[in-house]
């Protein structure tokens, strides 16, 4: 019957379980995590005082660059695949993914990828400079050599991230175990599901702009060579029919999170979850009719403005429907506020706010003064890092006793919250102050009237980077002395097929699949 | 003469317009500051009285309202939501169709061609010998409409004088084009908004909006080629600048000099800044054409070492005449 893990080395390297690979996956993006936080330390810290003080603009540039490529990729989208990984074959009653030994493959190649990603830092010409959206022709023409392991790096993370969410689909369309209808699968799974569909249409749009360029650099193309014939708009075009749903990728698991996190706490049921379903489909739907927002300086008909202005105000919608539905989750329950819920509570203001200053972006007129300002890097931190990363805090924290078996400690969770949310509010609100006042993005050296506000901001980030060090503390002391979880079921308000199996979840679980009323 | 510290301070606040065009802008912008603040904190007090609005302790629950706050999704996900994004709507196409301003003909085109990283600025007046060109800095008539054209010789830029107007992209093989029109006489700082190398930070230019006299006293004295000169400290100059590798890049019009792919220099003596970055003063001249890397690393400008100090002094002090 069921065996235990091999061995060694090659139980990490060889293994097809999804609980293994989870934890790789968990892993690995903490250490990349680590490493765009030490870029951002990077940036702030030069940014602490005006003028130039501690690096080159180049290396300011290659920062800012590799801070955003590495989060977006390596931080944030694997640390999700680690949590579907985990928890999906557990909240559907899986035995394990659908497809493990692709499992296994997905996983592997990431490490390479971004070990060639880093490696562009000790070639000649440095590393990508370009900014994480590198728009031709500056990321083509006029990009250091490195450029071309930049775009292998890239086609390998989008295969890992293609390969990922087919297995999601095909393991949660496959593997329900009896009695699990679609529509009674817990949100997580739900918003997994349509990030995964959203990644299997959208990554190989990336990895064509990404040839496009390798095209233009090496093979005499002009895709995006004006004096060819090409257009330098089209990459935009092509890059934002990505980018806009891959913020959705990167948001819509952090949805689901919450969505489980914040019943638990509750001791609610979920308000509205067929709406939420239906929320999440709508958002994901919009996502590929709004790209053009991110483009209102190019120079746009007026009536390519009014509809991607218009498009964009419909998103606010069904995330209002969302928002809403958190609130009247909350509402009147039994609550209690441990670590993971004080996340997700953070998660729905912080991320609200981010959407209203999303609201103002997407209105054409008032874009084109804020377009590309702090205000712009203040907007998307407040998705990316109170929206994704607050909740794959959250997400740690609540599925962490069924993981190791043992309670993490929770004053210090709760510290570490505190420091997070102070740090992170320190770093990023003056920056809507600074933006909406003219100082751009991408600039190591600005204008004396900032000073104040950006010294601030960076105080604010080396205490938001301090408390991801108590988080790592924590999980690794949860690990090796943690005190043992008393129940299965650590949360008392906490629903679903994940809670049934014991803490720490064995190595193989639902070999029977269990029956779903 | 400019300091390096007020240089600095050449206004560019959003909030404070000087221009028709940024005029509707911020008040666009403040509708939405303000309404955006309220809902922020509407939201977030109703989030955190949800979340404080709790019954009972882990130990003791008391009976939870499994169905309670139906009436928050009614207002706040449907009603709420429409209204707000149908007034913002309404609001936004009445501040883009008053966007371009007058709508008379513009009395004057400029042709603005981003590089990395400065600014040509080409003045398109009919009559071809009224043309002229400059680098870094434009002179606009205050109370009269112009037109910008712009165009990029490498990668995107974006041209931004954020008193006077939003931004608009600088795209290889695209013209695009925007109409700005100055309320207040002022000097305002503009700036590339669109991330384009290792420059980006520092390449700005100044907008000198001026009243419609002394605009065209100013635009006749760069219509002049260079004014010959006789003294043998600026001759000497004027030789070195020719001899040297100056002229392979820059145009003093009225001498040898043709370069195309610098900046013009006809008047150079007459502008506020060298290199966009810094105030026009000779120390800093000086510096500048020893040693550019230092003071804007990466700028297409070569070091150039080979002159003595005497063909220095002699080069700066051609190039102050310049008025």
């Amino acid at each position: 019957m069921a065996h235990g893990p091999a061995k060694g080395i090659s139980r990490w390297l060889f293994t097809t379980n999804h609980k293994d690979i989870g934890t790789m996956y968990m892993w690995f993006s903490f250490a990349m995590f680590l490493l765009g936080g030490a870029f951002a330390m990077v940036i702030r810290a030069e940014l602490f005082q005006p003028g130039m003080q501690l690096v080159e603009p180049e290396f300011f540039n290659q920062m800012t660059t590799m801070h955003g490529l590495v989060m977006v990729f390596g931080a944030i989208m694997p640390a999700f695949v680690g949590l579907a990984n985990w928890m999906i074959p557990l909240m559907i009653g899986a035995p394990d993914m659908a497809l493990p030994r692709m499992n296994n493959w997905s996983f592997w190649i990431l490490p390479f990828a971004f070990l060639m990603l880093a490696s562009t830092f000790f070639m000649e010409g440095g590393a990508p400079n370009f900014g994480w959206t590198f728009y031709a022709p500056l990321s083509t023409t006029y990009a250091p050599p490195s450029v071309t392991f930049f775009i292998f790096a890239v086609h390998i993370m989008g295969a890992s991230s293609i390969m990922g969410s087919i297995n999601i689909i095909a393991t949660v369309l496959n593997m329900r175990a009896p009695g699990m209808t679609l529509m009674k699968m817990p949100l997580f799974v739900w918003t997994w599901l349509i990030t995964a569909f959203l990644l299997v249409a959208v990554m190989p749009v990336l990895a064509g702009a990404v040839t496009m360029m390798l095209m233009d650099i090496h093979f005499g193309t002009s895709f995006f060579d004006a004096a060819g014939g090409g257009d330098p708009v089209l990459f935009q075009h092509v890059f934002w029919f990505f980018g806009h749903p891959e913020v959705y990728i990167i948001i819509l698991p952090g949805f689901g999170v919450v969505s489980q996190v914040i019943p638990a706490f509750s001791r609610k049921p979920l308000f509205g979850y067929s709406s939420m379903v239906y929320a999440t489909a709508s958002i994901a739907f919009l996502s590929f009719i709004v790209w053009a927002h991110h483009m209102f300086t190019v120079g746009m008909p007026l009536a390519g403005e009014l509809y991607f202005m218009y498009a964009t105000m419909l998103i606010a919608v069904p995330t209002g429907v969302k928002v809403f539905n958190w609130i009247t989750t909350m509402w009147r329950g039994s609550m209690t506020f441990e670590t993971p819920m004080l996340f997700a509570i953070a998660f729905v203001i912080l991320f609200t706010m981010g959407g209203f200053t999303g609201l103002m972006l997407g209105i054409a007129p008032s874009d084109i003064q804020y377009h590309d300002s702090y205000f712009v890097v203040a907007h998307f931190h407040y998705t990316m890092v109170a929206g994704a990363i607050f909740s794959l805090t959250a997400g740690i924290y609540y599925w962490l006793p069924k993981w190791t078996g043992k309670m993490y400690n929770e004053t210090l969770g709760k510290t570490q919250f505190w420091i997070a949310f102070i740090g992170f509010n320190l770093t990023f609100f003056p920056q809507h102050f600074v933006g909406l006042a003219g100082m751009q993005r991408r600039v190591p050296d600005y204008a004396l009237q900032f000073a104040d506000f950006n010294m601030l901001s960076s105080i604010g980030a080396f205490m938001f980077g301090m408390s991801q060090l108590m988080l790592l503390f924590n999980v690794i002391n949860t690990i090796l002395a943690g005190k043992r979880a008393e129940k299965d079921k650590v949360w008392d308000g906490a629903e679903g097929l994940e809670w049934t199996v014991p803490s720490p979840a064995p190595y193989h679980t639902f070999s029977t699949p269990p029956q779903v009323k | 003469m400019k300091t390096l510290e007020n240089l600095f301070d050449f206004p560019f606040n959003i909030f404070d317009p000087a221009g028709v065009q940024a005029g509707w802008l911020a008040n666009l912008g403040w509708v939405l500051v303000v309404l955006m603040s309220v809902l922020i904190i509407g939201m977030a007090v109703l989030v955190v009285w949800g979340a404080l609005r709790r019954r009972g302790r882990l130990e003791e629950h008391m009976p939870i309202d499994v169905d309670g706050g139906k009436g928050w999704i009614l207002w706040g996900g449907v009603a709420l939501p429409v209204t707000v994004l149908t007034s913002l709507f309404v609001v936004t196409v009445v501040t883009l169709n008053m966007l371009p301003g007058d709508r008379e003909e513009p009395a004057l085109a400029v042709k603005v061609t981003a590089h990395q990283w400065w600014w040509e600025v080409d003045y398109l007046y009919d009559d071809l010998p009224q043309r002229f060109s400059t680098a870094n800095e434009i002179h606009i008539p205050v109370g009269q409409p112009v037109r910008i054209e712009l165009i990029s010789s490498d990668v995107i830029h974006s041209f931004w004088i954020p008193k006077l107007h939003g931004k608009i992209d600088a795209i290889p093989g695209h013209t695009n084009a925007l109409i700005v029109e100055a309320e207040e006489p002022g000097v305002y700082r503009g700036e590339c908004a669109e991330y384009c190398g290792v420059q980006h930070a520092h390449m700005r230019f100044v907008v000198v909006a001026q009243p419609p006299e002394e605009y065209q006293a100013w635009a006749a004295r760069q219509r002049e080629p260079a004014a010959p000169v006789t003294d043998p400290k600026l001759v000497k100059g004027r030789e070195a600048f020719e001899g040297y590798a100056c002229a392979l890049c820059h145009s003093i019009r009225g001498t040898k000099a043709r370069g195309q792919v610098a900046p013009d220099l006809t008047h150079f003596a007459s502008r506020m800044t060298i290199g966009g970055i810094m105030p026009n003063t000779r120390a800093r001249l000086q510096a500048w054409i020893v040693n550019a890397q230092a003071l804007k690393p990466g700028v297409r400008m070569p070091t150039l070492e080979e002159f003595d100090g005497e063909t220095l002094n002699a080069l700066a002090a051609y190039l102050e005449s310049l008025e």
